[in-house]
């Protein structure tokens, strides 16, 4: 079958296609099919349904092609925020020791590593709710450029919208530690439209893009954060729910990390709504995920030329050895939220709902 | 493919000779729901009878280097040819009878205990006929397919369209892993892995191709309702397949404006 046979020329294809992903593009053989799909009278392609297909057919707008963006992310070494610099502290009796201030006889800031007393207290007391910095850049960069690829094609067929754009977060397992997301939409382009304008994504189904049309708002575009957030209770509690593990109790850190990771996506959320120009976001969704895992402490000092010996303010030498090996068991909860952008157009329409009352069994 | 034959019925048994023969004369089973069939038949088409077609298919396999990213031509092929002749079985059926075309067809994989590498492709429909004999068959005589339900099909004959068949294409793709050394040199930051990302894209696009190519084999002005699926079917994770499938439509010329559409609030409880 001459149909699944692959060609010659294939492996210098590859390899430039290859070196366009790396920049961030789409490979060459998505860019000609869809330029050919962008040419008038030829074939289109779509995922609507045929009732979205008819409601914007009457509406004015045509489907042009079904477009898509994937990106495969390996997420790099997430480690806890490191502990403040560790206090030194002298006795009276030291040479050494500083005059008596107002605040007490403690230096600040005179050593970079956390003392043991710290480590210790870390590591009993202290319960952990933190933002995973690595993690959340990690999936908010996966989805920035399987977006982007989209908006590349889109680009590519001339549209000036894509509509129900559609969110996947890949759950092949190809390897450890891997983020990806796969994102697909229709192309559309309005009727008295040159094909040149910047397309417009948006997750709106045609049925709801004909709602906000009809009463007076226009989506302007796709809005999507995520935030991965650790919570982590501290030893001691862990030991006291043990022993009065029949009591109901509050799982405190847990609570306190959902409405960090739920603040932290509604504000970034809210800045993309402001950096479209749009009044509001509509059908936001949200989802999770948590699961348990243990990380480990940042040291203050990642870089390796900070390790080694180091001349103190007083001239005390002092060692940096970078080794704190604490870790925490916890919770990662991976908060995710995306919703359409809307403006409001000047003169809102009212929309007439008509209420009805089904009559059958159902 | 080789070339069908309108008139050829090789692939259906006896029986379902026998069966067709019943629905011929006047009786029909269909598999629509009460609505559906009250909207198919406000279209102006009468069912004719339920069809099914089925192929048992040994499923082949490839071996891939680890580290390559290529297309697995032989499980491409097998699910391909698999569907297909399930699907031609089907409109044999449907073109027995007489029908114009078939609608609510479902694809579905079946999978037994008692085949390791088998896998049963069914092709279910609801045949359908014009009343007034207007011919509504595909350019190339046969039966038209479609996976669209009595209320979509519906509401495609009201835009000005009709559907003219299936269209698929499917694509197995082995995605390569990543060579030690490159592992190594990426540790520790956020990193796009472009192998992957590119074979996830290759795969698609070949699949897309195949299925774009059919339909404009059918002259489809294009295609409605692309549902674009990923799975893999216990080949391993590094193995998936990319399956598009929607339906070719082309324009009839009489447009019957949709009325415009009134919000309404459902006041039952879900």
């Amino acid at each position: 079958m001459g149909f699944f046979a692959r060609g010659e020329e294939e492996d210098a294809e590859q390899a430039e296609s290859r070196a366009r992903i790396e920049r961030g593009g789409i490979p060459t053989r998505a860019e000609e099919r869809l330029r050919a799909l962008g040419t008038d009278g030829s074939l289109f392609t779509s995922g609507l349904s045929v009732n979205e297909f008819a409601l914007l057919d009457r509406l004015g707008p045509r489907p042009l092609a079904q477009v898509m963006g994937a990106s495969v992310i390996r997420t790099g070494w997430q480690f806890l925020p490191p502990l403040e610099p560790g206090k030194l502290f002298f006795s009276s009796s030291s040479p050494y020791a500083p005059l008596p201030t107002p605040t007490g006889r403690a230096l600040q800031n005179l050593y970079t590593e956390p003392s043991l007393s710290q480590v210790r207290n870390y590591r009993w007391r202290t319960p952990v709710v933190c933002e995973l910095d690595t993690l959340t850049a990690a999936w908010n960069m996966a989805r920035r450029r399987a977006l982007d690829r989209l908006w590349e094609e889109a680009l590519q067929v001339g549209a000036d919208a894509v509509v129900g754009v559609h969110l996947h977060r890949g759950d092949h397992d190809l390897g450890k530690g891997t983020v990806e997301y796969v994102v697909s939409g229709t192309a559309i382009r309005l009727p008295d439209s040159t094909g040149t304008s910047m397309p417009l994504l948006t997750d709106v189904s045609g049925q709801e893009y004909w709602r906000l049309h009809n009463s007076g708002h226009e989506p302007v575009g796709f809005v999507a954060n995520t935030t991965v957030v650790f919570a982590s209770p501290p030893l001691d509690a862990r030991v006291r729910r043990l022993r009065t593990t029949s009591r109901n109790q509050e799982l405190e850190e847990l609570s306190r990390g959902f409405h960090a990771a739920r603040d932290a996506v509604r504000a970034g959320l809210l800045a993309q709504v402001a950096d479209a120009r749009g009044t509001g976001a509509v059908g936001v969704e949200f989802s999770h995920s948590v699961h348990r895992e243990k990380l480990a402490l940042g040291s203050s000092i990642v870089s390796t030329s900070a390790r080694g010996w180091h001349l103190g303010r007083l001239g005390l030498p002092y060692r940096v050895t970078g080794g704190s090996d604490v870790e925490r068991r916890g919770w990662v909860i991976t908060m995710h939220a995306a919703g359409t952008a809307i403006r409001t157009l000047r003169d809102p329409a009212r929309p007439s709902v008509k209420t009805a009352l089904r009559m059958g069994t159902r | 493919m080789t070339d069908y034959d309108p008139q050829s019925l090789e692939g259906i048994p006896q029986s379902g000779l026998e069966r067709l023969e019943q629905n011929r004369e006047g009786l029909y089973t269909s598999d629509l729901s009460v609505n559906e069939f009250l909207l198919v038949t406000e279209a102006g088409f009468d069912p004719v009878g339920l069809v099914v077609g089925s192929s048992i298919f040994h499923i082949g396999f490839q071996v891939a280097g680890p580290t390559t990213s290529c297309e697995l031509t032989v499980l491409s092929q097998a699910m391909y040819s698999a569907r297909h002749l399930a699907m031609t079985r089907m409109e044999e059926e449907a073109d027995q009878l007489g029908a114009d075309g078939i609608v609510g067809v479902r694809l579905e994989i079946g999978r037994y205990e008692w085949g390791q590498n088998m896998a049963e492709f069914i092709a279910i429909g609801t045949a359908v006929k014009h009343r007034d004999g207007v011919l509504h068959r595909a350019p190339n005589g046969r039966p038209f397919q479609s996976d669209l339900s009595g209320q979509e099909f519906w509401t495609l004959l009201r835009t000005g369209h009709r559907p003219v068949g299936m269209v698929m294409g499917s694509c197995v793709y082995h995605v390569g892993r990543r060579g030690p050394l490159r592992t190594i040199s990426q540790t520790g930051r956020n990193v796009e892995l472009p192998n992957y990302t590119q074979a996830l894209y290759d795969a698609r696009e070949l699949a897309m191709q195949r299925m774009q190519s059919e339909a404009q084999e059918l002259e489809a002005e294009g295609i409605v309702g692309v549902s674009l699926s990923e799975t893999s079917h216990g080949w391993g994770s590094h193995v998936i397949e990319f399956f598009a499938l929607g339906t070719a439509i082309v324009p009839t010329g009489a447009r019957t404006a949709i009325e415009p559409p009134i919000p309404v609030l459902d006041l039952n409880d879900p």
